[in-house]
């Protein structure tokens, strides 16, 4: 059994969609895929020449079908900006199967503060450099959950490995879920490797969130989203704020 | 008596005054004549004796006489007689019993024997005793003892028989019926100077009068085909009713109930995951077993504590006649077994088994092994209840083991004595070794696990009518599991861990049994039996996780049961079980009825109506390491009711010299099933959140002919069975199969006898058990570059794997030479190597493209044996 796995009464729709609206930032991509049956249960396949349409109640964007055979969507035009505090319509048509999802934007920037820009790598951690072995994170919430990325930004250079000092795999809780906050401690522990990172304060909805809802206390959970009607997957908003993060090694 | 006819026997040698104080006699009388008992003790012993001809003729006598005075050894011979001695002047006079003064009641007597082995003297459990005048049968007890109660009457004819001996015919006459009357039975084939089965005499299975009541001979399933092992589970897999496509011994699925809802009890104390070798053959060495008896549904009020059906198993008592050894050899194991008396009270018997696979790994090691391995790299396997996935690559250091001993001692003729002791043992170890980019591991996985069980035991038959027993047993189950892990990231020192569970079940059982001869045809049974269940599961990760679930119940039943004869043709067994456990803090009342009525001495018709309680059930849960483990656990008070059921069972049966044909139809309802909520993160169980009950049925028909006479021995078996289950927390609360719900088996089994050689073959088919498995899948991709995994999921076990069929094969050659007997074996399993899954399930694989991941489920699944030949040798001497 695979570990974050959810299971679901077999599905009356055959579609799947995936698309994440990024508060401020152009329309990116959407994904579509379909079920299909078989001996053994084929995952899913993308679909391509779908009719796929996002609108507000001002404009409307018809997605183009990128070539290729990828089930993947982009807006052709540059004039696709999300707008916090939006609400988007998704219709997508194809065969006999209809979709129509809706997506709300975060209204606002939580306007995150990093108390501390720098985290020193040490072997040792003493009452002299224990301020500097971990930088807290705080913003405003402005929805019920947020999500953290960390983001390393020196993909261009060989990544150099801070493993040799620091024995662990952890990944903490904010790194890997939505969860309901407005700071955080970040550790020397939390980075793969020195240099400068991105971290991302990622507003996000109830929509989301179940994504991440694990099945306790039942073994059959739900995953019917409720802003998509006739298909499966995740459309949703998403805002983002941006800090950044050094995590160096200790000068002798 | 008639002067003319007494002949005086007078030895030709001179007669010695002190012969009779000091001479012993050693003697072994198989049926034989009683005149020609005389002739040879006169010959041997240089006796004197003087009797009526007419008066002995006709009495044969079986005996064996062990270093016994004369007088001892003639009052042994003429004590199944009515005859008596009377030495005078050095003659030894035989003149008849005065008439017996025993009168029990009016115009009626009560009879009562022993029944033995003649070879070994060791008492025969559950024999059947059969009037040959009235048709009428009673069953001997677990030590061999039977009384019967007949009219007034100068003699009674007797028909005896017992699975695996001599059917014997006997004739009791006024005056011997006050007297214990030691009848001896022969083992098949023992009887003659080479080992020569008798066609139809070879019976492994029988088929009891009662309801749903099987019993089996041990040695005669050394003739079936065997998987490596010769193994008792296997073969009462061939009975209706109970299934044989799951290919594992580690418990029996009776009529679509779950193994853990059917009692094993061995010499008095329970067993817990009795198997070796991840479930492939059972723990209990059969060379030790005596007796088999199996219960599957709607049985007496005597046992409890399971919702379904139960077996009992009696280990041998030991030879008391002479030294006897047994030694063998298989493509997995060697055992010795060694039975001698200490004295003329006392036997002992010693079992040890072993196998080499961790030192030479043969070519049937490795088939089962790939058997129990997926078709992909890792397999999840069970060690003793813990599921563990191991490299396909890995081949681990693994063996199993088990000993049996047992002590009786036979102060008289009225008590027996007897401790038993048993020990199963199977130690598994494999170390798994990753070099990966990011770091690379070094583990180790050991666990160990068995049962260990004792008892002690008296039984007393204190006079004709009544009989008592007294045990206490002691039981436990331990599984110890630890893994030892390095895992060295690059550039780093290495960072060790450390798991550690335990997982215990310690069982106490106090039983007293009594038995009372009421009347000729009502016999009266009661008792108490007392269990305690103390549970201890412990599990450390890396000693920063733990979880522990803990506890200690005690259950407390009485019973009353009765057998009455309304009339010649009906047979009426009422009874009721009354059962209190303190943790669930609630008593249970469990009613048990059965009936036959003999439409004729061939075409019977019987029924049965049975409540059952269990107090203490089976579960298994995630531990949070994607494996899995099983544990027991007490019902409370709470949300964990305890399992009862409620059985209803009818049929019919036909039986004469030649065939046995039997139908039975059933209907189980279960009330209290429990199910664990999986992904459960509490550090302490809870049995109160962590579990949801739900109600269950299964109904079939179970069909069995047994064609018992001429060279070719065979039954065949087909079982018709729907089980379902309801839980209002699962498949949205919609009723579905359960897991071991099969609608079709169909099984022939065949032994061919011819001379010293015994051909046999096993055809199995059963229609696809269910499986829940995945309809649909799909992942998505999450911001921070991970990805999500959901799956849709059909009905619960909703899908059926695919059907089950195999023909094993196999030959036996028996040989005796002067000092020693033996059986060399040859099996074949599944012949023409027939492709069948044993299990199924889903799981997510990446293929890796260069615009996109795809992800497909993988089916896993689990093959069973391909042709697999296995041979054997036995020798016993």
């Amino acid at each position: 059994m695979m570990s974050g796995c959810k299971k679901e009464a077999s599905p009356g729709s055959k579609l799947i969609i995936q698309s994440y609206l990024y508060a401020n930032k152009r329309f990116d991509t959407l994904r579509i895929a379909e079920f299909v049956a078989g001996d053994i249960p084929f995952f899913s396949r993308p679909v391509i020449h779908a009719d796929v349409v996002i609108e507000t109640p001002e404009n409307s964007f018809r997605l183009t079908d990128l070539q290729g055979h990828s089930g993947i969507y982009y807006y052709s035009g540059s004039d696709f900006i999300i707008k916090p505090g939006t609400s988007y319509t998704l219709t997508v048509k194809y065969n006999n199967y209809v979709i129509i999802a809706q997506a709300s934007i975060p209204a606002k920037s939580s306007e995150p503060i990093l108390l501390n820009d720098t985290i020193i790598v040490t072997n040792t951690v003493t009452s002299k450099n224990i301020d500097q072995s971990f930088a807290t994170l705080k913003w405003n919430q402005v929805t019920d959950y947020s999500f953290i990325i960390s983001d390393y930004e020196e993909k261009d250079t060989l990544p150099i490995d801070i493993y040799s000092s620091i024995n662990s795999s952890y990944v903490p809780y904010y790194f890997q879920r939505p969860f309901n906050g407005n700071s955080v401690t970040m550790q020397m522990y939390d980075f793969k490797y020195y240099g400068s990172y991105n971290i991302l304060i990622c507003q996000v909805t109830d929509d989301f969130m179940k994504l991440f809802d694990e099945p306790t206390g039942t073994q059959v959970p739900t995953l019917i989203q409720d802003n998509i009607r006739g298909g499966y997957g995740i459309f949703t908003g998403v805002y983002c704020d941006t800090v950044k993060l050094k995590v160096l090694k200790e000068q002798p | 008596m008639k002067k003319a006819s007494l002949i005086l026997f007078f030895c030709l040698s001179a007669s010695c005054p002190g012969l009779f104080s000091q001479s012993t006699i050693n003697a072994n009388f198989q049926n034989e004549l009683l005149v020609s008992v005389f002739e040879r003790l006169s010959e041997n012993y240089h006796l004197k004796f003087a009797y009526d001809n007419q008066l002995i003729q006709n009495i044969r006598i079986t005996s064996i006489i062990k270093d016994l005075s004369i007088e001892k050894a003639l009052h042994e011979i003429l004590s199944g007689t009515d005859l008596i001695f009377e030495i005078t002047g050095g003659v030894i006079i035989i003149k008849p019993r005065e008439k017996s003064k025993m009168v029990f009641q009016e115009n009626s007597f009560i009879i009562r024997g022993i029944i033995k082995d003649s070879l070994t003297l060791e008492s025969l459990p559950y024999a059947t005793i059969i009037d040959k005048q009235t048709g009428q049968f009673v069953v001997s007890n677990a030590d061999g003892y039977f009384s019967y109660k007949i009219p007034n009457t100068d003699s009674v004819s007797l028909h005896i028989s017992y699975l695996g001996y001599q059917n014997l015919n006997i004739t009791l006459r006024n005056g011997q019926f006050n007297s214990l009357n030691k009848v001896y039975l022969t083992p098949v084939g023992m009887q003659f100077k080479e080992v020569i089965v008798k066609s139809g005499q070879n019976k492994p299975i029988q088929k009891e009068s009662g309801v749903s009541h099987f019993s089996i001979d041990p040695i005669g399933t050394i003739s079936l085909p065997q998987i490596g092992e010769n193994d008792l589970f296997r073969s009462m897999q061939l009975l209706p009713g109970i299934s044989a496509t799951g290919e594992n011994s580690a418990g029996l699925s009776i009529r679509g109930s779950a193994p853990e809802q059917n009692l094993i009890v061995f010499d008095g104390f329970n067993l817990y995951h009795a198997d070796h070798f991840f479930g492939e053959f059972s723990a209990l060495n059969p060379e030790i077993i005596k007796n088999v008896q199996i219960y599957k549904s709607g049985y007496e009020a005597r046992y409890g504590g399971r919702a379904t059906g139960m077996v009992l198993l009696t280990s041998k008592t030991g030879n008391l006649n002479k030294p006897s050894f047994n030694v063998g050899l298989n493509m997995l194991s060697s055992h010795i077994m060694a039975e001698f008396p200490i004295g003329k009270k006392i036997s002992f018997i010693m079992s040890a088994r072993r196998s080499y696979t961790d030192i030479l790994k043969s070519n049937v090691y490795k088939s089962i092994f790939q058997s129990i391995r997926s078709n992909t790299d890792e397999t999840i396997i069970n060690l003793g209840g813990v599921y563990e996935s191991i490299n396909n690559s890995s081949i681990p250091d693994f063996y199993y083991a088990d000993l049996n001993t047992k002590l009786s001692y036979f102060p008289n003729d009225k008590n027996i004595v007897t401790f038993s002791f048993y020990k199963g043992l199977d130690n598994f170890k494999i170390a798994n070794e990753h070099i990966g980019n990011i770091y690379s591991s070094n583990t180790i996985n050991k666990t160990n696990w068995g049962n260990t069980g004792a008892s002690i035991r008296w039984a007393k038959q204190w006079n004709a009518k009544f009989y008592n027993n007294i045990s206490l047993g002691i039981s436990e189950f331990l599984n110890t599991y630890q893994n030892n892990g390095s895992y060295t990231l690059i550039s780093a020192n290495p960072y060790k861990t450390t798991d550690n569970e335990t997982n215990k079940i310690d069982d106490i059982t106090f039983n007293v049994h009594n038995e009372f001869k009421v009347s000729t045809n009502n016999k009266i049974e009661f008792g108490i039996q007392s269990t305690n269940h103390k549970i201890d599961y412990q599990q450390t990760l890396d000693s920063t996780q733990s979880r522990t679930m803990q506890s200690n119940g005690n259950e407390i039943s009485v019973y009353l049961q009765t057998a009455f004869n309304p009339s010649q043709h009906l047979t009426i067994n009422p009874g009721i079980r009354l059962t209190y456990s303190n943790i669930a803090q609630k008593s249970f009342i469990e009613p048990r009825l059965s009936a036959t009525y003999f439409v004729t001495d061939e075409i019977s018709f019987k029924g049965a109506v049975s409540k059952h309680t269990q107090v203490i059930n089976k579960s298994s849960f995630d531990n949070s390491n994607g494996a899995y483990r099983d544990f027991w656990y007490n019902a409370n008070a709470g949300s964990l009711p305890a399992l009862t059921s409620t059985h209803y069972v009818m049929g019919g049966s036909f039986s004469n010299t030649f065939f046995d044909i039997d139908i039975e139809g059933y209907y189980l309802d279960f009330k209290g099933l429990s199910e664990i909520k999986q992904n459960s993160e509490q550090d302490i169980l809870s049995i109160n959140k962590d579990f949801f009950a739900g109600n269950g049925f299964s109904k079939g028909i179970d069909v069995f002919l047994y064609k018992k006479t001429g060279m070719l021995n065979a039954w065949a078996c087909y079982s018709y069975c729907i089980a379902n289950n309801t839980f209002a927390g699962l498949n949205n609360g919609v009723t579905f199969p359960a897991d071991n719900d099969q609608r079709h088996e169909f099984k022939l089994s065949t032994i061919f006898n011819y001379k010293t050689w015994a051909f046999s073959a096993v055809w199995i088919y059963g229609s696809g058990k269910p499986y829940t498995g995945i309809d649909y899948g799909f992942s998505l991709d999450i911001p921070n570059g991970t990805q999500r995994f959901f799956m849709f999921e059909p009905a619960q076990n909703s899908l059926r794997l695919p059907d089950y069929q195999r023909l094993d094969v196999s030959c036996t050659y028996s040989l005796k030479g002067y000092w020693c007997a033996a059986k060399i074996g040859l099996s074949i399993i599944n012949l023409y190597g027939h492709s069948n899954m044993k299990s199924l399930y889903d799981h997510l694989i990446k293929l890796n493209d260069k615009n996109q991941s795809t992800y497909i489920i993988e089916r896993v699944n689990t093959n069973s044996l391909g042709f697999t030949p296995n041979c054997f040798i036995n020798f016993t001497f």
